[in-house]
């Protein structure tokens, strides 16, 4: 039993089956992703003005990217075109070129992009250090006391909308800390080919460091809370200290958001530490330095907890990232077999080619959309 | 056609064994490519799933009526055995002294099985049956086709929709219970449900429904496309599209909403499980306070920790945006049956085919543009409120013109009042009270008062109850002949239809009172707690209601007995057309062998010739090629 118009085109219509069939498909991917997009829009609409992150992605990578997928866009074509003229070689060659574009593309992600946000955002303080912080976490003032209990561990990190609730009232981090999880090994361990003696000696280093950064209260650096505001006005009166103004400064840049210029906050960058986003106009009471050791790095399965933006873009380039996983097996599989469909089915060979490339643009004409919306706009 | 028949016959044994030998078991009836074994896999699984679906809505219903009794028979009865199978979340014992008096339905159960009962009944119940059952069995042989364009492609559609029914019915007995946020599954209520200690992250209700949508809506997406390719392209040499029959062309336009709209839902799915799985605020607003200090869940009442911004909003958007259409994914295809079973019974061509054909483009159309009227009540602007009020009253005109063009195929004709048809004609009615009574909720002004209430309840189960659900049922009466080679027996074909008919409109009329009174329709004992003043005059209904309801779970099987009464010894067919159709599947051996015809199929004539003057018989298949000129004068 044969189904008809499988390889040759049904004449009243001019098309055959699969090539109906996919571009069915395309159809209803179009309304999955712009559902999707959907969401994008009403996050982007629905965050307070002025805090939805821009520039934190690496827009040459991606760019990089946007040309490799567009590369295989057109080599899978020319692959197409080589296997209709019955060019074997070339047509494997470009299949091959198309399906090691996917790869680079996903390798790209995988290796990189992705894993990047798992190592910048977010940290809790341990259980067992949470008691240190109490003073300064446990209370937060006209917001309330937050219970700590077995259930909760104190939870820092950052979105740009969560300026009323608690994570935002939490602390900040201090600039080595956030370098820390920039390089997420922890510099208190061993490193590989040192000796014990160095070993100790940098260990008690770090501690010299750690006890100079012991917590501290606006107080011990002898402001008054009163004052704050006042200090951080950039037109403050000449006659204040200017070396407790500076002090005062270094201190508070790191808390405060008012000051500094949220567009171009850029935590990706230790150079660039300056805005701590997660931080809305909110003077700190207290203050305080966390230390690393305290600290638990929060998993990457918190990430789009802490962050909507990255929520959104995790889920559109991940449910993307699947396509074109879906189109390097197919094109894959297709380059295993060759040899056996173009000896004997030339024809439906062709087919397959072009139908699978219709559903690899797609993938790249998805991603064209992806790449402004979350790299650029 | 005696001698066609016996043609058909004579040529069985012999015609069709050439291109395919005979399969196992689990081939040729479980992994089977065969486009009508699929069809009656997803029909029996449909019909499995409303069955459940209605026996969740019965125990809800005594909940109602007997709100303060336990359920009948005590610890060994049917309260003993509810408990046993759902556990004590759902059915909870009721202590006298320190032994048990019973078990009663639990708030929370109630909430359960008012979300399932929705979802299964829409999603697992009515689409598998209705498109996936009877669009897969009947459309290609009514377009003359040997098998779907895409048969193993066909069958992964089936299997993922058994994989989405395997999930859905687990996640009954996970700890916490099935999904309780209704079938609409609203956030923020649908984000928090089913989490917190004691709770599987992610095998709990909540969290098992949206996986279970994502594999049902995966199956319904490649169905569409299988449906649309295999209609587009493997039409029967002289099936024009103006010759394509009237359920075909539901079929087409059914799986179009299908195709386009289902993925909204699907996006949003994933958005609420990255909400749900990883903590996301895709449909969280800021600041949600969940709980309290005493709160046994271990919500402590303060502001839930995860980033916000979310709109709750958003989720309903995509939600409508798939589930408007989806109303019509229920009712074109029973709009289909009811079409091919009244041409064929009134013994007369439908009149206006091509009215009704463009009637539902329009229809089509308009229902991706009418969602937000399931939503005004949240706030929306009377600007956007007066489009898409305005909208859905246009989409009434097509509605109007489908019923009217069946009502007028029954005018003239001689009409056999055998059992499809009096559930065919009962539909006419009963969807028309389903149509009218929706006009009044189009509006926001009026809607704002019924929202929610039970009058919104008895306008959808008018429209998908003795609606689309009769239509189903004359649809297996009608093909019943075709698939198992024997009729259904008319004598309790007729007793299903009448204690139907009477016991689903006491079930559902009563609710328009209700409604108007202002009963909601969440209340779990009906309104007696907490509403009873306000509502007390409409209270006497509820036992009403509910007895009708019992009724009505017992005629239902009649239908079962019958069902596998007749499959076994119901009375043989004389013939391979015992209805004298004209359509193409009564053109094939009786039951259909794999590859459906043993003849080549060409198509000379439209859909629905009866009675045509001068003819010696009263209807002309589609297939019979036009007679010779008697005077040929070339």
């Amino acid at each position: 039993m044969e189904i008809p118009y499988t390889v040759k085109p049904r004449p009243d219509t001019g098309l055959t089956n699969p090539k109906l069939g996919i571009w069915l498909f395309i159809a209803s991917e179009i309304m999955l992703f712009g559902g999707l997009f959907a969401g994008y829009i009403f996050m982007r609409q629905g965050a307070d003005p002025g805090y939805w992150p821009t520039g934190w992605l690496n827009v040459p990578v991606g760019t990089m990217n946007t040309f490799i997928l567009i590369l295989s866009s057109v080599t899978v074509i020319l692959s197409w075109e080589a296997l209709k003229m019955h060019r074997y070689r070339a047509f494997k060659n470009w299949l091959l070129l198309t399906w090691v574009c996917g790869l680079i593309f996903l390798g790209v992600k995988l290796s990189y992009e992705w894993p990047a946000k798992f190592h910048h955002f977010g940290a809790y303080v341990k259980e067992e250090a949470a008691e240190k912080y109490d003073q300064y976490l446990g209370n937060l003032g006209d917001k309330g006391t937050i219970a700590r209990n077995k259930n909760r561990r104190f939870f820092i990190g950052g979105h740009p909308n969560e300026g009323g609730m608690k994570q935002a009232s939490v602390p900040y981090m201090k600039k080595e800390l956030f370098d820390s999880f920039v390089d997420r090994k922890s510099s208190l361990d061993k490193k590989t080919g040192e000796d014990d003696a160095t070993y100790q000696k940098r260990l008690a280093d770090e501690q010299v460091k750690v006890d100079a950064a012991k917590p501290k209260r606006l107080a011990d650096l002898g402001v008054k809370e009163a004052d704050i505001p006042e200090l951080l006005k950039k037109d403050l009166p000449a006659d204040q200290s200017a070396a407790l103004r500076a002090k005062v400064l270094a201190e508070l840049n790191v808390i405060h958001l008012h000051t500094l210029d949220p567009e171009n906050a850029n935590p990706f960058d230790p150079d660039n530490d300056k805005a701590h986003f997660w931080q809305r106009d909110q003077v700190a009471k207290e203050h305080v330095v966390l230390h690393k050791e305290d600290l638990a790095p929060a998993h990457g399965a918190l990430l789009p907890r802490l962050n909507t933006y990255l929520a959104t873009y995790f889920m559109i380039t991940g449910l993307h990232g699947l396509h074109v996983l879906g189109g390097v097996i197919v094109f894959f599989y297709f380059w295993v077999t060759a040899k056996k469909w173009y000896e004997h089915h030339h024809q439906q060979l062709c087919n397959r080619i072009e139908v699978s490339g219709l559903f690899w643009h797609l993938v790249d004409l998805i991603w064209i959309f992806v790449f402004p919306i979350f790299y650029l706009l | 056609m005696a001698h066609a028949d016996a043609h058909a016959h004579d040529s069985h044994g012999h015609d069709d064994h050439h291109d395919h030998h005979e399969l196992g078991f689990w081939r040729k009836w479980v992994f089977s490519t065969d486009h009508k074994v699929i069809g009656m896999q997803y029909t029996v699984t449909g019909l499995a799933f409303l069955f459940f679906g209605f026996g969740l809505m019965m125990l809800m219903r005594w909940s109602i009526a007997h709100a303060d009794a336990v359920l009948p028979g005590g610890d060994g009865g049917l309260g003993g055995l509810m408990n046993m199978m759902f556990g004590p979340r759902v059915f909870a014992a009721v202590m006298d002294g320190s032994a048990i008096k019973g078990y009663m339905l639990t708030t929370e159960g109630y909430n359960v099985f008012g979300a399932m009962h929705g979802t299964i009944m829409v999603f697992f119940g009515i689409v598998p049956i209705a498109f996936a059952g009877f669009g897969n069995y009947v459309m290609p042989l009514q377009i003359g086709a040997i098998d779907m364009a895409f048969p193993r492609l066909n069958m992964m559609s089936f299997w993922a929709f058994f994989i989405s029914c395997v999930v859905m019915v687990w996640s009954f007995f996970v700890e916490g219970g099935a999904a309780k946020s209704g079938w609409t599954n609203y956030p923020p209520l649908a984000g928090i449900a089913d989490v917190g200690p004691g709770l599987h992250p992610i095998l709990n209700g909540g969290t098992l429904w949206l996986i279970g949508m994502v594999f049902n809506i995966t199956s319904s997406l490649l169905g569409s496309v299988n449906f649309i390719t295999t209609i587009v392209q493997l039409r029967a040499p002289g099936m024009t599209w103006g010759r394509l029959p009237f359920f075909c062309w539901a079929q087409f336009i059914t799986a179009y909403l299908l195709l386009l709209a289902f993925p909204p839902l699907e996006s949003a799915a994933v958005m609420n499980l990255f909400d749900r799985v990883f903590g996301s605020s895709f449909f969280m607003p800021t600041g949600l306070v969940l709980g309290s200090s005493t709160s046994p869940l271990g919500f402590d009442g303060q502001p839930l920790a995860f980033s916000g911004g979310g709109s709750p909003v958003l989720w309903q958007h995509l939600f409508w945006f798939l589930a408007h259409p989806e109303v019509y994914v229920l009712i074109l295809p029973a709009i289909g049956i009811v079409t091919e079973v009244i041409a064929c019974n009134s013994r007369k061509p439908i009149w206006g085919y091509k009215a009704m054909v463009g009637a539902i483009f329009v229809l089509a159309f308009l229902s991706f543009i009418v969602w937000a009227h399931h939503m005004y009540m949240t706030g929306m602007g009377p600007k956007v409120a007066a489009f898409f009020q305005t909208t859905t009253i246009l989409i009434s005109v097509p509605s109007v013109i489908l019923l009217t063009a069946l009502l007028l195929s029954l005018w003239g004709g001689s009409i056999r009042f055998n059992t499809p048809m009096l559930f065919a004609t009962a539909f006419l009615p009963m969807f028309g009270i389903g149509g009218l009574t929706g006009i009044p909720l189009a509006f926001n002004a009026v809607d704002l008062y019924l929202h929610d209430t039970y009058y919104v309840i008895a306008h959808f189960h008018y429209v998908v109850a003795p609606g689309t659900i009769f239509a189903l049922f004359a649809g297996v009466y009608h093909w019943f002949p075709k698939a198992a080679g024997r009729m259904m027996s008319e004598f309790w074909g007729k007793m299903h239809f009448w204690g139907s008919l009477i016991a689903m409109n006491c079930l559902f009329m009563p609710m328009f009172i209700q409604g108007m009174a202002g009963v909601h329709r969440r209340w779990w004992d009906g309104g007696v707690s907490a509403y009873a003043q306000t509502v007390e005059p409409v209270l006497k209904w509820n036992g009403f209601i509910s007895t009708a309801a019992w009724v009505l779970g017992l005629i239902q099987l009649i239908f079962v007995f019958n069902f596998f009464w007749s499959m076994f010894f119901g009375k043989k067919v004389k013939s391979d057309n015992p209805w004298h159709a004209t359509t193409l599947e009564w053109d094939t051996p009786t039951p259909p062998p794999h590859g459906n015809f043993i003849k080549e199929i060409i198509v000379y004539r439209g859909p629905y010739e009866y009675s045509v003057p001068g003819e010696d018989k009263d209807y002309t298949p589609q297939s019979e090629p036009p007679k010779a000129k008697e005077n040929p004068t070339v």
